[in-house]
């Protein structure tokens, strides 16, 4: 039998560095990375108890219930014609998300049509909002003469909500166990089939948190609704020719406007927007948890 | 039966490429606006940083066979300047603190609060950017100009840029800062997603051999998250130089004056395309507005283009050598 | 075998409990593990076992989930004193599952020097890690050439690469955590010729539900059923103990 031999030899071979600096350097490293963190979360706390302490103090019952501009009226139009703007925005956004998703999972697709669709979904969300933005403005607003409209800030918002759902939504889609479906196709069932029986169904909680994350999201956009969407003091009268009010204009607006009652409501449009989006995202998170 | 499951194929494929023409299109019609502008400007669109659009109300003149007011010029040297600086000034400052909050939340951060923690982290991409601005304005800048600003101008001016007078608070500080708060989630996701999928019994392989946290982590950083970093830091980069609102209220939104040091206002690609875009359209000729859809084109050729770099890098698998497992 | 009241006792675990919030996984286990020899410690999957190896060297401190009572002495000194690093040099742990990181094989056994942070000479690190792997009956299959990549070897081979990166640290225990679950017959072979050499110059921990190969390696057998010690013995005659349990696991087992 072969005989091992130290490896220490009396300490001789090896000189073990001392523990002492290799701890100091995990403390450094330790309390380093404690302090940014502490200090992230005390800046994100700051940014939030700034908005809501300045909304909060400056709102009345007033800026609520009426309409109006940054003078004397209040917010009501912005409020309605954010959800109006977000509920198009995924009336134009989700059905295509679920079908083109549907496409890609099913393994009988073009392998290369998923591929390359499924490149052009990542490529498309990095695109910059002011660039959806203008495209809207010049194709939307101006050749397609939809003027600053529902329906053009709708489909502004729905480019950028697009790839963010498809994405989304093709992940739930496959964590679906690949039993289920094969099982399924092997009893007969066609696509249609398959998509109303087993992907919907089965996905509907990760499509649900995934939505409620990208209507968050388009909530707070801006810069593709300001030459999509436009701006209107009142309603929009239609869903065509006729501009909507939204929340993120009156934030910007408000502050870099003169008076100090546009500025209050810019701090309860942030407020609201603040509250809207944090709700939104919450609730997602559970939702998505709780599977 | 067979014809309607045919119907909803097609449709779902039809679908599918919906990104695609969506993307095609923007990039079509945008540059189809922008011509124009390259045959009136040619080459000294990337050479001048003056933006002038002339004298709207005098008669056109034809110049390389199109109409453009007179004296108009348009150059993106400013705003290409101050996107590449914001932006840079923002990974900068995003880099290590990501990198710091990954080490925290991966290897001393109590596991329980892992989840919850960057759950708060992520909460600084989902805050609008125009509240982002708000705050800017009303709290950050007042602070960068009362306290940090002068401060840095005296005792920094040794270092060429740092030095001089501080005009307001707004400018590229204020932009690279409040840029650096939106990217920190995307860097920070990449890299914790490297981390974690380190397979278990590597990290505690590297524990049971005597490492401590931080060589664990600085192990983990070397090897398996190199690339992830990169990547990470590139898809913060692509964010970063197209956002628009934030920077828009609190980068000064400067036009023709280049700034002159570290304090100066400034101003970047898709924030001049968005305060320029009203007053072009008062110009008949159109030329205004084909120069704002080249700045668009430039401005969505660079940050497509690092995006797409970066996710490829980021999705390099972290784990070559282990895909057997 | 050797005369054991002589046998010097290394690690002593007094009335070790390890719990989460739902489950009690070790619920005071007594037992000794003595030097120079192989400790064999054998019970059914999910009783225990390699909870009670992370335990040794404090592995199980990285979780923060799980509670952690009673003592455990290493060299008479509680494991709760001693820095953990310094705790797990001296208290090798070879996994279950291969582990080897994605590098060389030589970087593989470097690793634990270097990230440690000892310097030495090209040629004295060239020795001590062929010589690991030479101890750990590799470096001669590998025909010299460490530059491989550790992932790219054989299941067999990758623990044996990760018993000579234990090795190289000089550890006085060297742990094995079921080292031959996942391997054929071949390389299971060796891995037992490895552990009986290995004894003369360290203490062998061994966790196994595998009873061939307690049989043909354990010098002391334990056996641990549902977080509870039960019964120990010298190797033949755990075997033919007449506690019910030791039976009942016998005849399961075979």
């Amino acid at each position: 039998m072969k005989v091992i031999d130290s490896y220490l030899d009396g300490g001789k071979e090896i000189r073990w560095k001392s523990l002492g600096s290799r701890r100091i350097k995990d403390r450094v490293a330790f309390a380093l990375s404690y302090v940014v963190l502490g200090i992230m979360v005390i800046v994100l706390l700051s940014i939030f108890i700034y908005v809501l302490d300045s909304g909060a103090s400056h709102i009345a019952l007033k800026m609520l219930i009426t309409t109006g501009n940054t003078a004397t009226g209040g917010v009501l139009n912005a409020i309605v014609g954010t959800w109006e703007l977000v509920g198009m925005g995924l009336l134009f956004s989700l059905p295509p998300s679920i079908l083109g998703a549907l496409y890609v999972v099913n393994s009988r697709s073009n392998g290369t049509v998923s591929m390359v669709a499924r490149l052009f979904t990542d490529i498309l969300t990095s695109v910059p909002s002011i660039v959806i933005g203008f495209f809207a403005f010049i194709v939307l607003v101006q050749r397609l003469n939809m003027g600053y409209s529902l329906v053009a800030g709708g489909l502004a918002l729905a480019i950028m909500m697009l790839p963010y759902l498809m994405r989304i939504i093709e992940i739930s889609f496959r964590n679906i166990p690949k039993e289920q479906i094969e099982n399924a196709y092997a009893l007969g069932a066609d696509d249609i089939r398959v998509a109303s029986r087993i992907y919907l169904p089965q996905a509907k909680v990760g499509m649900l948190s995934g939505t409620l994350l990208a209507v968050s999201i388009a909530a707070g956009e801006t810069a593709q609704l300001l030459y999509s969407a436009g701006w209107n003091n009142g309603f929009a009268s239609g869903f065509l020719h006729s501009g909507v009010g939204y929340l993120t204009y009156v934030v910007w607006n408000g502050i870099n406007y003169p008076t100090t009652y546009s500025h209050y409501l810019a701090y309860v449009s942030a407020m609201i927007l603040i509250l809207s989006v944090t709700g939104l995202i919450a609730v997602s998170k559970y939702i998505g948890r709780r599977k | 039966m067979k014809v309607a499951n045919k119907i909803f194929n097609f449709s779902t494929f039809l679908m599918a490429i919906v990104p695609a023409v969506a993307l095609i299109s923007i990039f079509y019609f945008v540059f189809n606006e922008s011509l124009p502008l390259w045959r009136f400007s040619g080459f000294s669109f990337f050479t001048t940083y003056l933006w002038d659009p002339g004298f709207q109300y005098q008669p056109p003149i034809l110049v390389h066979g199109v109409l453009a007011p007179p004296g108009a010029q348009f150059g993106l040297d400013l705003f290409l300047l101050g996107t590449i600086s914001t932006s840079l000034l923002a990974i900068i400052i995003a880099f290590p603190i990501s990198f710091l909050i990954t080490i925290n939340v991966e290897l001393y951060l109590p596991s329980r609060i892992k989840k919850f923690m960057i759950s708060m982290i992520e909460l600084f991409a989902g805050i609008p950017s125009v509240v982002y601005g708000l705050w800017g304005i009303v709290v950050l800048e007042p602070i960068l100009f009362k306290n940090v600003e002068p401060w840095m101008a005296r005792h920094l001016s040794f270092i060429p840029g740092f030095g001089g007078e501080v005009y307001s608070g707004a400018g590229l500080v204020a932009s690279g800062i409040i840029l650096s708060f939106m990217i920190i989630p995307i860097i920070t996701s990449v890299i914790v997603n490297s981390f974690d999928s380190v397979p278990k019994e590597v990290k505690e392989g590297l524990f049971s051999l005597g490492a401590t946290r931080w060589e664990v982590g600085k192990y983990l950083t070397t090897r398996f998250s190199r690339s992830s970093m990169v990547g990470g830091t590139l898809l913060g980069l692509g964010r970063a130089l197209g956002e628009t609102m934030a920077v828009l209220m609190v980068s000064g939104a400067i036009v023709n004056t280049l700034p002159t040091s570290f304090y100066s206002a400034t101003n970047t690609m898709a924030a001049a395309i968005t305060s320029l875009l009203d007053s072009a359209l008062t110009d008949s000729t159109r030329m205004d507005l084909a120069a704002l859809a080249a700045l668009a084109v430039v401005l969505m050729g660079i940050s497509l283009g690092v995006s797409l770099v970066g996710r490829k890098i980021a999705g390099r698998g972290a784990l070559r050598g282990y895909e057997s497992d | 075998m050797e005369e054991k009241n002589k046998v010097e006792k290394i690690i002593e675990i007094g009335s070790l409990r390890v719990e989460t919030k739902s489950k009690v996984i070790l619920d005071g286990v007594d037992l000794n593990i003595f030097k120079n020899n192989v400790n064999t410690i054998v019970g059914p999957s999910g009783s225990g076992k390699s909870t009670l190896l992370k335990a040794l060297n404090r592995l199980l401190d990285l979780d923060q989930s799980m509670r952690i009572s009673g003592d455990i002495l290493f060299e008479k000194r509680n494991v709760r004193d001693i820095d953990p690093v310094e705790l797990r040099r001296q208290v090798g742990l070879v996994f279950q599952k291969p582990n080897p990181f994605p590098m060389s094989v030589y970087d593989n056994v470097a690793f634990g020097l270097r990230v440690q942070g000892v310097k030495l000479k090209k040629e004295d690190m060239d020795r001590l890690v062929s010589q690991a792997l030479g101890d750990a009956d590799l470096f001669e299959e590998l025909g010299g050439n460490l530059k491989q990549m550790g992932t790219s070897l054989s299941g067999g081979q990758q623990q044996r690469l990760c018993i000579a990166r234990a090795l190289v640290l000089g550890p006085k225990v060297l742990m094995f955590d079921e080292p031959t679950s996942a391997l054929d017959p071949i390389a299971k072979g060796k891995i037992v010729d490895l552990i009986r050499a290995l004894k003369q110059k360290f203490t062998v921990v061994l966790v196994t539900h595998d009873m061939g190969l307690t049989r043909k390696v354990s010098d002391y057998t334990n056996l641990i059923y549902e977080g509870k010690f039960i019964a120990k013995g010298t190797g033949a005659e755990f075997f033919e103990s007449e506690m019910e349990e030791v039976k009942e696991f016998l005849s399961e087992a075979d």
